[in-house]
């Protein structure tokens, strides 16, 4: 009887374990992520610090923030609702004569959230973060969203 | 013993249960913070809240920022933008975004002085896509623009059919709507469409009017194109809207719309009903719009001055321009004999609350003879006037 005992809280136990830790490690169809980035994306923008002496370093620095936060809102706009690419290659004797490309986007967003931006005074530029969450974007849309969540950078 | 036993396992399953369960719980992914929308509540403003950070020089820039960013969040905006490569040398990279909403009101929450010294702000805010319903209520709270409605049948009347569509739609929206009678306006009837700015300015002086609605209409019998049995007829307008004052035109369209009815003269009254109703809803959008930047930047404003003497057409020129809610003062004429003058301003507050306070600081009384939102007349008594 003490046997069957013993094996019945065996079991129990090896269920308890196995059971509750699968759980945790899964995630639907096999991708790596986090909680976080199921739910939203983090887009970087970095800008260059254009700073001559005598003039203003702040202003220098706002001018930055904002051309980081363009560069991170054009990368969202271009991964999540995608752009145009127009262009070509002549190439004459095996030779590369000419190769022009020309990206084009144009969208109306929202929802877009600047989540952070500073300065990297070694490299002199700015890095802004805009973050967009899923289920703003697909409220925005009207439909699912079906980019892989994460963190982007150009 | 087996009774024991039986409990002892009852208790692992319950156990068992309870740890799996909040495990499998925790799993769930934390909803995402969305934008969070406000429950109207009393003596809450209503809107999108957001908060938002800003940055600046200074706090009114780092404001604007906040407030800039607020609108990009909630409302959104329009970004469009290019990048040309050729033979791997970049030719050109531009964005361009533009967002537009309505601040219903912000407070600043927090605000600060970052290592590099640049002053921070954290807002909240309550904003909307449309001014709406504020911009109704401000404008009925404001001295509100009188305009006028004129349009015009092929054979030269008033088409009154025309004129109470818009005036309707026009009503709903605070404004005071004016309806000339055909003799009031038939010095102007040969150019309607084409007033230079001279007349303009006079037939708002007659019509005691700031903007004019201006309006041709023709119709024209379809016969039974459906092959119902009904008679259409099509109607075409050419809609203008300018304001008096400057003459700047708010809103020009040519607008079309078609009925049917048993009866070839009912549908033709539909046909100019409706697109009079039609060109209404998109003026009076155009003319709030427009209202409101001018309300924000400064409303042109025509003051006559009578009795007074070149010094204090001096005085009250350059006292003017030392108010804070006069945004420009440009003079304009000045007659000795007749001790007139004339100041071109642009103001963001109604002229009278101006010229009490000009009074008060020149020391002078005055009596309004005529005031409209866009000109007036004062007359200024010269005794009082101080050295």
């Amino acid at each position: 009887m003490k046997k069957v005992i013993f094996s019945l809280m065996l079991l129990a136990g090896l269920v308890w374990f196995f059971g509750c830790s699968a759980s945790r490690s899964s995630m639907p169809g096999g991708i790596v992520t986090t909680v976080e980035t199921r739910a939203y994306w983090d887009f970087y923008g970095y800008a260059p610090i254009m700073y001559k002496q005598g003039e203003s370093y702040q202003l220098a620095l706002l001018k930055a923030k904002d051309v980081a936060i363009n560069e991170a809102y054009t990368l969202a706009v271009k991964t999540l609702v995608g752009f145009t690419i127009e262009g070509g290659s002549t190439v004459e004797d095996y030779m590369l004569t000419k190769k022009i490309s020309r990206e084009s986007f144009n969208a109306f967003v929202r929802g877009m959230r600047v989540l952070e931006w500073y300065e990297d005074r070694e490299k002199l530029m700015v890095i802004a973060v805009v973050r967009v969450y899923k289920r703003d974007l697909e409220n925005f849309l009207g439909v699912p969203v079906v980019t892989p969540p994460g963190s982007f950078k150009p | 013993m087996k009774r024991w036993v039986f409990h002892f396992l009852l208790s692992l399953m319950i156990l068992l249960l309870i740890g799996c369960g909040g495990g499998i719980g925790s799993q769930e992914i934390p909803v995402a913070k969305s934008i969070e929308t406000h429950e109207p509540a009393v003596n809450v403003p209503t809107g999108i809240r957001v908060e938002t950070m800003g940055y600046g020089l200074n706090v009114e820039e780092a404001e604007k920022d906040a407030i800039l960013r607020a609108i990009q969040q909630a409302v959104g905006f329009a970004i469009t933008g290019r990048t040309i490569v050729a033979n791997y040398t970049l030719l050109d990279k531009s964005t361009f975004t533009k967002t537009r909403g309505y601040v219903k009101s912000y407070s600043i929450l927090e605000q600060g002085v970052d290592p590099s010294g640049l002053v921070w702000v954290k807002i909240e805010a309550y904003v909307e896509e449309s001014v709406g319903d504020d911009v109704e209520a401000l404008i009925r709270m404001m001295n509100k623009p009188r305009v006028g409605v004129v349009i015009v049948e092929r054979g030269g009347g008033i088409s009154t059919t025309a004129v109470t569509a818009i005036s309707g739609e026009l009503n709903k929206k605070g404004f005071y709507i004016v309806s000339p009678t055909l003799d009031e306006i038939k010095g102007y009837l040969k150019e309607l469409m084409m007033l230079s700015p001279r007349t303009l300015k006079r037939a708002g002086e007659a019509l005691k009017v700031d903007l004019l609605v201006l309006g041709s209409v023709e119709t024209e019998d379809l016969g039974d194109i459906l092959g119902y049995g009904l008679n259409s007829s099509r109607a075409r307008m050419e809609l203008k809207a300018i304001w008096t004052g400057s003459a700047n035109v708010v809103y020009a369209d040519n607008l079309e719309n078609s009925a049917a009815d048993l009866s070839q003269d009912v549908a033709r009254s539909k046909a100019v009903k409706e697109v009079a109703k039609l060109g209404a809803r998109k003026l009076a959008d155009k003319i709030l719009e427009d209202w409101l930047e001018m309300a924000a930047g400064g409303i042109p404003f025509t003051l006559k001055l009578q009795g007074i003497d070149y010094e204090l057409y001096k005085a009250i020129s350059e006292g003017l321009k030392h108010l804070s809610f006069v945004k420009g003062v440009f003079p304009r004429s000045f007659n000795d004999e007749g001790k007139t003058g004339e100041l071109d301003m642009e103001i963001v507050a109604p002229i009278d609350w101006i010229m009490e306070r000009l009074a008060e600081q020149l020391g002078f009384t005055y009596r309004v003879k005529e005031l409209m939102l866009t000109s007036g007349t004062i007359e200024v008594k010269l005794e009082g006037v101080s050295s």
